[in-house]
């Protein structure tokens, strides 16, 4: 599917949008640069793409800022788009009397067609395009230098939203449905049982609800640590930001801070390997070793096991010879089968040669433990020393009588506190089993067995037990397929964009580790974030969209709002040459500070257009579509009208 | 699991289901399981049943990375067993019918039942152990180091 912009137009709305129409040509041009100074409306266009995109439900006081004036009554806003070559507009129009928007969609139909109420976008595009995705579409410039900053699983999700995921559960899902319906019809066909059957229903709905219940508390609680998480970093922020006042504290801070986070890497990377090691019993003492050797040269010298296990009795004592040629009566029988459970059977035999062998193998590698502990010693002091380090640079700054220091570090403390209850019932949730014949009312493992248990006893008395094992079987198979290719799009979109950020910042190692749910740096991992400049930051964005966008089989337009301020004037030209040839049609809301390494890349590139956008003296919003008046403005100087060729 | 354990351990926590890691942790909770269960062994020290927590069958298969040490952990059970009831390194029937009574082939960690329960027992014995000899650690690393000390002493090592 392919989706294109052709243009969109303002009519009186806040800042310059009063009366603005932007008309990107037929077929709309790939590249548009649409420059556009802070008080010209970009924030408000950008945001009213989103909206009518995603269909945003807007409140009254969203609907009243967008008002020029008191005596404006009503405006809109239209978008006018290329859906797989079919024309269609999408529309908001603003009451700013009643504070209301109400949404049209004009499009062609073989049938009806014309302007109709709501947004009327293609299915397939309409699930796809919530508000978090759209935000990848519609990229601001904030979510561009906080790209590490996607929620939880923001980027996660954009893989399964783009890829079409869903649409592996969607088929999980008819099978559950038709099971359901399979259950329901056995349900109402078995009139005599029928009062037990509807209690097993209601045992099973009962389990289901508090199951469903305690995920979305899970989710809940993580969305609210997720925020706590943010605040963290706000204050940890706020206190840097303070303590940097004095240049030397700072970087003593942050070479400080940087030691921490190497500190605390190195203790997970030596706790997770001693931890592994000693998963291996015998290498955890020599008198372990010693032991499970001397067990094996034991069994050894006992010849054991025997090669004449329980079975062989079991058959001999059914022949009527045994094997010494003698007749095996009733009571040789007998005989035979009560001495029998003296042996081994087979099973135990091969466990023990199993045993036997393992034992064989074994090595102690006692010095790499002792090696591993004192590692985490030492890195531990280490972690130890820099955090006080850390605190004592905060101190002497709170001590010189800097409130907001104290401030946030009282911040710091509450938020750890809350913090710290929701982790609590989080391991609650979704730790082990806790003890008590209740624990499915409190526990997400808990309640999914008792789920099971009941779901199995209607399936058991409706008699759907097979179509249950079968559908179970078919669930299994989709969400393990599901697991399978989300983590091979993963992995492939996480090696695109490091191949990217190898070109775009060739200086420096700077690598995505893992996308889990978000993006997570190499940087990232011993702990705090640190060490990544703002710049590098949209970097890592660029790649990282590119990467999504690339192999997808939807063409999305791709705006965004200042897509190379931050940047130096080396990355900008080579996110200026990397950029364009990955996305089927870009927008870019640029100021005259972009033009230099970024927008000058795109001056010789066919059928690019340049749209410059201004106020003039009397308020009134100008543009031109002249490639002479892109390059030549400047904020603080009106264009020549007439030469400019100038709309307004 | 030995009561208990779930407190003790408490600063430590479990990884997540899905994967989500708050900080270091135990991968399952069988880590704390296995950690006490190896120090009860070695120490032939059988806790009492009523020193185990009731949840079930706590475990019907070891977990991915334990599965390959299944066998050298019911060798450890078998050798401690024997050697708890003095059961001569000679002494062929015993030997066998101990095995007869403590291994089966048919169950995932390859213990019978029997065997299954004394195991619970050693671990419980081992986090007896463990408790008289270390604080509640505060962390993963923070418990590792500790616990490589209760196997190798500073003293013993020096």
């Amino acid at each position: 599917m392919q989706v294109l912009i052709r243009g969109w137009s303002c009519r009186d709305l806040r800042g310059g949008l009063r009366n603005l129409s932007v008309d990107l040509g037929t077929p709309p041009a790939r590249w548009t640069l649409v420059q556009m100074p802070n008080g010209t409306g970009k924030t408000t266009t950008m945001q009213l793409l989103t909206a009518v995109l995603t269909a945003h439900d807007w409140t009254v006081d969203e609907v009243q800022a967008l008002r020029p004036t008191v005596a404006t009554t009503s405006g809109g806003f239209e978008l006018r788009l290329l859906v797989d070559n079919q024309p269609l507009s999408l529309a908001v129009e603003f009451d700013f009397v009643a504070g209301t928007a109400e949404y049209s969609t004009t499009r062609v139909r073989a049938l009806g067609g014309g302007k109709e109420p709501g947004i009327l976008l293609p299915d397939l595009l309409r699930a796809m395009l919530t508000k978090d995705f759209a935000r990848l579409v519609v990229f601001d410039g904030e979510l561009a230098r906080h790209i590490r900053d996607l929620k939880r699983n923001e980027a996660a999700l954009a893989i399964q939203r783009l890829y079409r995921l869903e649409l592996i559960d969607t088929l999980s899902q008819t099978a559950e449905r038709y099971l359901e319906s399979e259950k329901l019809r056995a349900l109402s066909s078995r009139a005599k049982t029928n009062a037990g059957l509807k209690k097993k229903q209601a045992l099973r709905d009962e389990a289901e609800y508090q199951l469903g219940q305690l995920l979305v508390e899970r989710e809940d609680l993580d969305r609210q640590r997720d925020k706590h998480f943010e605040d963290r970093a706000r204050f940890e922020g706020l206190i840097t930001t303070r303590v940097g006042v004095d240049s030397k504290r700072k970087a003593l801070l942050e070479s400080k801070r940087a030691d921490e986070q190497t500190a605390v890497a190195d203790t997970r990377a030596a706790s997770q390997r001693l931890l592994e090691l000693l998963r291996t019993p015998a290498t955890v003492h020599e008198r372990v070793l010693a032991r499970l050797r001397a067990l094996g040269g034991k069994l050894d010298q006992l010849k054991l096991p025997q090669t004449m296990s329980q079975e062989f009795f079991h058959e001999l004592a059914d022949q009527d010879v045994c094997v010494c040629g003698r007749p095996i009566s009733a009571t040789e029988h007998d005989a035979i089968l009560a001495r029998a459970p003296h042996y081994l059977a087979e099973n135990q035999i091969a466990i023990i040669n199993a045993m036997k062998s393992a034992i064989r193998t074994a090595t102690a590698e006692h010095d790499e433990l002792q090696r591993l502990a004192d590692a985490i010693n030492v890195a531990d002091r280490r972690r130890r020393l820099a955090a006080e380090a850390v605190q004592a640079l905060v101190e002497d700054a709170a001590a010189e009588g800097d409130l907001a220091i104290a401030k946030a570090q009282s911040d710091l403390m509450r938020v750890a506190n809350l913090l710290a209850a929701i982790e609590s019932r989080l391991e609650v949730l979704s730790g082990p089993i806790p003890a008590g014949a209740d624990a499915w009312k409190r526990n997400i493992k808990a309640a999914q067995a008792e789920f099971e248990a009941r779901k199995r006893a209607l399936d058991d008395a409706t008699e759907t037990r097979r179509l249950a094992l079968q559908t179970a079987w078919l669930t299994d198979v989709l969400h393990r397929v599901r697991a399978r290719a989300e983590a091979r799009l993963t992995e492939d979109i996480r090696a695109r964009t490091n191949q990217k950020l190898i070109r775009l910042i060739p200086s420096e190692s700077i690598e995505v580790a893992r996308i889990d749910g978000a993006l997570v740096l190499s940087s990232d991992e011993g702990g705090a974030r640190g060490g990544v400049s703002e710049g590098q930051s949209l970097a890592v964005a660029y790649a990282f969209l590119t990467s999504l966008f690339e192999a997808a089989s939807y063409q999305l337009p791709f705006v965004v709002d200042s897509p190379a301020v931050s940047l130096d004037v080396r990355v900008r030209r080579e996110v200026a040459s990397l950029v364009p040839d990955l996305f089927h049609q870009m927008i870019m809301f640029v100021i005259s500070s972009e033009r230099e390494g970024f927008a000058d890349g795109f001056y010789a590139k066919p059928g690019a257009r340049f749209i410059t956008v201004w106020r003039n003296q009397a308020g009134e919003v100008n543009m031109s579509q002249d490639l002479a008046v892109f390059k030549a403005f400047h904020t603080d100087v009106e264009p020549d009208a007439e030469s400019a060729g100038v709309k307004s | 699991m030995p009561k208990g354990t779930v407190d003790f351990f408490k600063a430590i926590g479990v990884a997540r289901a899905d994967g989500t890691q708050f900080g270091t942790q135990f991968a399952t909770q069988f880590d704390e399981y296995y950690l006490c269960l190896l120090v009860g062994l070695d120490a032939r020290r059988l806790g009492q049943v009523s020193d185990l927590v009731s949840t079930g069958e706590f475990i019907k298969d070891y977990p991915t990375s334990f599965q390959a040490q299944s066998t050298v952990i019911a060798g450890l059970l078998v050798d401690a067993e024997l050697d708890r009831q003095l059961i001569g390194a000679v002494d062929r029937d015993a030997i066998q019918q101990e095995m007869l009574r403590l291994l089966d082939h048919n169950s995932a960690t390859g213990l019978s039942s029997v065997g299954q329960g004394l195991l619970n027992q050693y671990a419980a014995g081992g986090f007896s152990i463990i408790r008289d000899q270390l604080p509640s650690p505060q962390s993963l690393p923070d418990l590792l180091r500790a616990y490589v000390h209760i196997w190798h002493p500073p003293d013993a090592a020096s």
